[in-house]
């Protein structure tokens, strides 16, 4: 059961869905997240007795097994997903499965929020955010690239794809920056019927005053 | 009232036509401007069902959908658009595309959405269009400026470099009258409402043109499967075959069935993108290719779609690109070449063929080589008187002139033009027979005519092959430059390949296609090649001698919208200015907002004839991104206003909005800097919050801070490494204070690191230097200790955290914690314990920035927010009291605390902060050790930071101001001792307090320094002090 005391990043932003229908974007909240080091040879077999994930060690591919996915982040680097509440248990297993050395794991649940693109124009939205190549021959379902949109960084993931759903993506990005990114992705889905989003602001700012006075 | 400026003598019509002395009525206006006495019966690719009315200088003009503002002007017969940069010259029409040098206009009158310095080749019309003239004043027709063309003899090339020499600044002066004569239009004067976007695009094959070549190499590439994008920078697909004789035939069809043909079977394919009104205007590196894609500025505003971004930056990453941009007609040269109503005779093609316009009735044609003929014969099909050919050629060749002849079109052979008249518009040319060393022999003999097509040969346009770093290759036989060395992925074909034959185009590009496709990894097979029929004459035999008659004969223009002349390039040779680049710079050719992209290799030809070189000799300028001028708007992309990057905010973001916070930027963060109450001032509120936190409890908003997870064995090695102080017996359960310095033994940054266990750390950074530190310790670990078990992964924002300070806090945490006895006694300074609050998981520090008593309050970041407000209701019996960054300024300074970033620069090391007791000199070797016993590092008269109390407690001092040791401010150059770093009013004390660094300070303890006033004034008297003020003042020292 969800915790009413807490909050996700984009918690003040109502799902989008074009008029079109062929741009949707929805925040993921508090999916639990982990940063995962270790040598792929020697403990992948510890990983998935723990996770029940094939640990996946080409480039830019995701392994998924139920509702736990793990996302290849570099040659000893993965992202752990799994539901909402699993991060400590996964932790705590995680940490104790892998004793060999270069190893770490460390919750970033909260680090992180998930935006979901769905719609058949998804690749059309995030080839206006990111530099990579989304086209199905290069890009298929379970890909994972680290990219930037901009000045932010950013996890695109393909999570699943089908001829009925169309591209289903899932753009991990960090909390403080989930906000800007939102609303990128809204302007850049604007041609597809997507409402303009207004980033967060009009604060009070030191500098304005500054100005004035 | 007439738009017509065929009438060029007439003073009175020209202040008509400025709009100065109105003829009645509108009316008459427009029915004389729907006459379009220039316009042909039939023909073109205009829609004559859409009559289009727009305005050009307030006036009324029409034309037909599909017009461009130049071929509706040229309809009806306005030639004049522009005046030139320098003389204020009349300036015309040259070409029908994006090449014309001069015929700039302002579109627009409002003030967001002007648009200086636009083609009028380029600008389509739509009703309602407004178009002005640039850089005349008070009118097109009668403009002051033009007072620069009769005292020209003054403005020689180099004229900037001449005359604004001196005296020593002087420049101050010269700088404003030359900005006030400087540029063509008006710069939109509001911000720019419009959107433009940016998008990533991947293909194999990137085709860049949409002529015949074009078309071709995209079918090609296309029907191999292979991802194609084929852009065009017009309208229309069909590059010069729209522009070609409606009798030819490629397999049979008419050139525009051919094109809507080639089209419809490009369109058929899922991954073929065609983009119209997009010009590929830089080739970078790695085989990326920009293009400019213009959606709507073809459209009545009201048209535009609003869900559509203006223009679209199209960022093209290629596998292979086919360059197939088609070639440029050159001008020739002759005194009076510069006249509205000189057009190429390509344009005038095109303007008849493709716009059903004809640029005169009465056209004179100047050649140097055979397509002049063609042009002649096919202008006079369509309806134009041809005065006469002028062919600078002793002979055409074979069929050339026979065709002109049986047409009945007079041809002069070996002759040139050596004058021409017209004041806006071109009216007579003077013709003279040319002697064998090509200067005039015979008699001047005079033509009238209302307009001239210039032949001067075509140059292939390489301005992308070029920018691609290919190398060129001088053609002997065309006198142009071609394509030679490949440098990336690419290939040309067509005309820009120097390839002009119609069915060798379709050829080439068809084979440039497949191979390209072939190339990036497809399969597929040639082709049958086109059968066509094409009367076209093409260029033959080329005289590219620069006929140049006598100097006297007055100027021959060069580069005609920077008014540069054959005279100015030859006195920049004379000068010493010989190199192209030199030259160029020297006398502004090609400088323009055209990059010289007709003139250039004319100007090149020049430079050759006066140094006697050979054109290859001379070689060219360098050809540079972007092809023409790009809006700032397409550059920006969406990354603007709101958009324009990321702004981080906390979770505790709108709770602090709601309480009234003023924010201050810390890198790309909005953190808290202060949160007044109605009615007090910032500084008020400042100091509340400083009092509360020492008095009460203060709570700061910390989550910004940069945390770094640690874990392995060799942690505390890692530790020994990056920081300056020992970490071999932290025991878990406690937290240390460490300094950062980069090799130069600097400091760099600092933070607090806790042990959590014997092989997991939690180190946190500053604010600003979270991301760089990680960058740093993760370079140190894979490139230097890569053998160390130590790993890193940032968990900046996993963790929120708010900082409690004040003695009011512990009963405030037993309070909040279900399981922690929080008593300083049992939890003393640095240590930490994990906790719970509400059955919620938090980490709990005993870590202070502030000299009190203080608890860092570590949650997972998303009940953060619900724990703030819940701190904020538990500790409102207790005073609590929000506080921004400008008090935590405050009281960390009282405690006499550094920030790294404003008490030290990048020059301190820790000895100069006196902070020698952090530097263990018992452990190995830590980064930056080395350097600190550097002669120089080690110095002890090196600037040191200590504290200054002013002689008046009310006086603060201003951060930045300078540290001298006398009593009055000697005379400049003043001996500086230092400078103040920060400087506040403290509450706690009652006075003002201040940290700065100065030379030896450690040394001056109760020394009376001097700190200077901004804007002079006697120098502030203050002593000289330890650091640490809350101990001055229970010492009773402040």
């Amino acid at each position: 059961m969800l915790d009413p005391r807490r909050r996700s990043p984009l918690a003040h932003r109502m799902p989008i869905r074009a008029a079109s229908g062929a741009v949707s974007l929805a925040e993921w909240p508090f999916l639990s997240k982990l940063i995962v080091r270790c040598q792929a040879g020697r403990d992948a077999t510890a990983v998935e007795a723990v996770t029940g994930v094939a640990l996946p060690t080409t480039a830019c591919t995701s392994a998924t097994a139920g509702e736990r996915s793990l996302l290849w982040l570099g040659p000893d680097e993965w992202m752990l997903v799994a539901p909402d509440g699993e991060a400590a248990a996964l932790e705590t297993d995680l940490r104790a499965a892998l004793t060999g050395p270069h190893t770490q794991v460390v919750d970033v649940s909260d680090y992180y929020t998930v935006i979901t693109l769905t719609g058949a124009r998804g690749r059309d939205v995030l080839a206006r955010l990111v530099t990579i190549d989304l086209h199905p021959r290069h890009f298929a379902k379970g890909r994972v690239v680290g990219t930037l949109a901009g000045a932010v960084n950013l996890l695109v993931w393909l999570r699943d794809e089908s001829d009925a759903a169309g591209p289903v993506f899932d753009v991990i990005v960090r909390a403080s920056m989930a906000d800007h990114v939102w609303c990128l992705m809204a302007e850049a889905g604007r041609a597809f019927g997507c409402p303009a989003q207004e980033p967060r602001g009009g604060e009070r700012l030191r500098g304005a005053l500054e100005d004035v006075a | 009232m007439t738009l017509s400026d065929s009438a060029p003598e007439d003073r009175s019509l020209a202040f008509r036509t400025d709009g100065s002395a109105h003829e009645p009525g509108d009316r008459t206006a427009l029915r004389a401007a729907s006459r379009q006495p220039y316009r042909r019966a039939s023909g073109g690719r205009i829609d004559r069902s859409k009559p289009v009315h727009f305005t050009f200088d307030g006036k009324p003009v029409s034309g037909y959908a599909g017009d461009t503002v130049a071929s509706a002007l040229i309809a009806n017969g306005v030639h004049f658009v522009a005046r030139g940069f320098k003389y204020h010259r009349p300036r015309g029409i040259l070409t029908a595309g994006s090449d014309d040098p001069a015929g700039l206009v302002q579109v627009g009158s409002h003030d967001a959405l002007t648009d200086p310095n636009t083609r009028a080749t380029e600008q389509e019309i739509y009703p309602g269009l407004e178009v002005f003239s640039q850089n005349a004043w008070p009118s097109l027709a009668f403009d002051v400026g033009v007072l620069n063309d009769v005292f020209h003899r003054f403005l020689p090339s180099g004229f900037y470099y001449k005359t604004f020499m001196g005296p020593p600044g002087s420049w101050m002066g010269f700088e404003k009258i030359i900005r006030a004569a400087a540029g063509l239009g008006r710069a939109p004067k509001a911000p720019d409402p419009d959107r433009y976007e940016h998008v990533n695009h991947h293909c194999e094959v990137l085709v860049v043109g949409g002529g015949p070549a074009g078309l071709s190499a995209a079918l090609a590439a296309a029907r191999t499967g292979a991802r194609v994008v084929l852009c065009e920078e017009t309208a229309e697909l069909g590059g010069w075959l729209l522009s070609a004789d409606p009798a030819t035939r490629i397999d049979g069809l008419s050139p525009a069935e051919w094109i809507a043909a080639a089209e419809a079977d490009l369109r058929a394919f899922d991954d073929v993108h065609i983009l119209t009104r997009t010009c590929a205007y830089g080739y970078y590196a790695e085989n990326q290719v920009n293009l400019w894609e213009k959606l709507s500025d073809h459209q009545l505003p009201a048209d535009r779609d609003p869900a559509l971004p203006r223009q679209r930056n199209w960022r093209v990453r290629a596998r292979e690109v086919v360059l197939a941009t088609g070639a440029l007609e050159r001008p020739l040269l002759f005194p009076g070449n510069d006249r509205p109503g000189i057009v190429t005779a390509s344009a005038a093609l095109t303007f008849a063929e493709r716009y059903g316009v004809l640029v005169g009735h009465r056209i004179a044609v100047a050649t140097n080589n055979d397509a002049g003929y063609d042009a002649a014969c096919r202008l006079k099909a369509a309806g134009a008187d041809i005065v006469s050919v002028i062919d600078q050629r002793e002979a055409a060749g074979i069929g050339a002139a026979e065709r002109a002849s049986a047409a009945g079109i007079s041809v002069r052979h070996g002759a040139a033009i050596v004058s021409t008249s017209g004041r806006k518009r071109i009216a007579r040319i003077t013709v003279r027979a040319l002697g064998a060393d090509g200067g005039p022999t015979g008699s001047p003999e005079t033509l009238a005519c209302d307009a001239l097509a210039v032949a001067g040969g075509y140059s292939p346009n390489v301005a992308l092959f070029s920018q691609s770093r290919g190398q060129l290759r001088y053609d002997e036989a065309i006198g142009a430059f071609v394509p030679g060395h490949s440098v990336q992925r690419e290939r040309s074909a067509g005309a820009s390949a120097g390839t002009f034959d119609l069915g060798a185009c379709l050829a080439e590009g068809a084979k440039a296609g497949l191979e390209a496709a072939l190339a990036a990894g497809f399969a597929g097979e040639a082709g049958s090649a086109p059968s066509v029929e094409d009367s076209a004459l093409l260029a033959g035999r080329l005289d590219p001698r620069v006929v140049l008659p006598a100097a006297r004969a007055g100027r021959t223009f060069i580069d005609v919208q920077n008014d540069v002349t054959v005279k100015d390039l030859r006195l920049a040779v004379q000068e010493g200015y010989s190199s192209v680049e030199h030259a160029k710079r020297y006398t502004t050719t090609g400088m323009g907002t055209d990059q010289g992209k007709t003139v250039n290799i004319n100007a090149f030809a020049v430079l050759a004839d006066k140094q006697a070189l050979k054109l290859p000799a001379v070689g060219t300028t360098t050809f540079r991104q972007p092809y023409k001028p790009v809006t700032f708007g397409v550059m920006a992309g969406a990354h603007t206003g709101a958009h324009f990057q990321p702004r981080r905010t906390t979770p505790m973001h709108d709770w602090q909005v709601a309480n009234g916070a003023i924010f201050e930027t810390s890198g790309d963060w909005l953190r808290a800097w202060t949160y007044p109450r109605p009615g007090e001032t910032p500084e008020e509120a400042v100091q509340r919050e400083t009092r509360a936190a020492r008095e009460a409890i203060g709570m700061l908003d910390a989550s910004t801070l940069g945390k770094i997870d640690i874990q392995g064995a060799d942690a505390r090695t890692f530790l020994n490494r990056v920081y300056t102080n020992a970490w071999s017996k932290l025991a878990p359960g406690r937290c240390r204070y460490g300094l950062m310095l980069n090799e130069d033994g600097m400091v760099m940054d600092d933070g607090v690191t806790t042990c959590i266990a014997d092989d997991h750390f939690h180190m946190t950074t500053t604010t600003g230097g979270a991301a760089s530190v990680l960058a740093w310790l993760e370079d140190y670990l894979q490139t230097e200790w890569p053998d160390l078990d130590v790993r890193l992964t940032t968990v900046t924002e996993q963790w929120a955290v708010a900082s409690l300070s004040g003695p009011k806090t512990p009963e405030l945490m037993a309070a909040l914690l279900d399981d922690l006895d929080p008593d300083p006694e049992s939890f003393p300074f640095m240590a930490w314990k994990p906790a719970h609050i509400d059955g919620v998981p938090v980490r709990v520090f005993r870590i202070s920035f502030t000299g009190g008593v203080s608890y860092e309050i570590n949650v997972a970041a998303s009940y953060s927010a619900w724990l703030w407000e819940k701190i904020m209701a538990a500790g409102a019996p207790f005073g609590i009291t929000p506080y921004g960054t400008e008090a935590m300024h405050l009281l960390r300074a009282e405690a006499g605390f550094i920030i790294v970033g404003q008490d030290t620069d990048g020059t301190m090391t820790p000895i100069d902060l006196r902070m020698d007791k952090m530097v263990s000199q018992a452990k190995g070797d830590f980064i930056g050790k080395r350097s600190l016993s550097r002669p120089d590092t080690a110095r002890t008269d090196r600037r040191q930071l200590v504290g200054l109390l002013t002689d008046d407690p009310a006086t603060v001092l201003v951060e930045g101001a300078h540290v001298i040791a006398t009593a009055e401010e000697p005379a400049p150059p003043v001996p500086m001792l230092g400078h103040v770093t920060s400087s506040y009013f403290s509450p706690t004390l009652g006075r003002s307090i201040a940290l700065a660094v100065v030379k030896g300070g450690g040394g001056r303890m109760d020394e009376t320094l001097h700190v200077t006033r901004p804007g002079g004034g006697t120098p502030i008297p203050v002593t000289v002090t330890e650091v640490d003020f809350l101990s001055l003042k229970d010492a009773g020292h402040a």
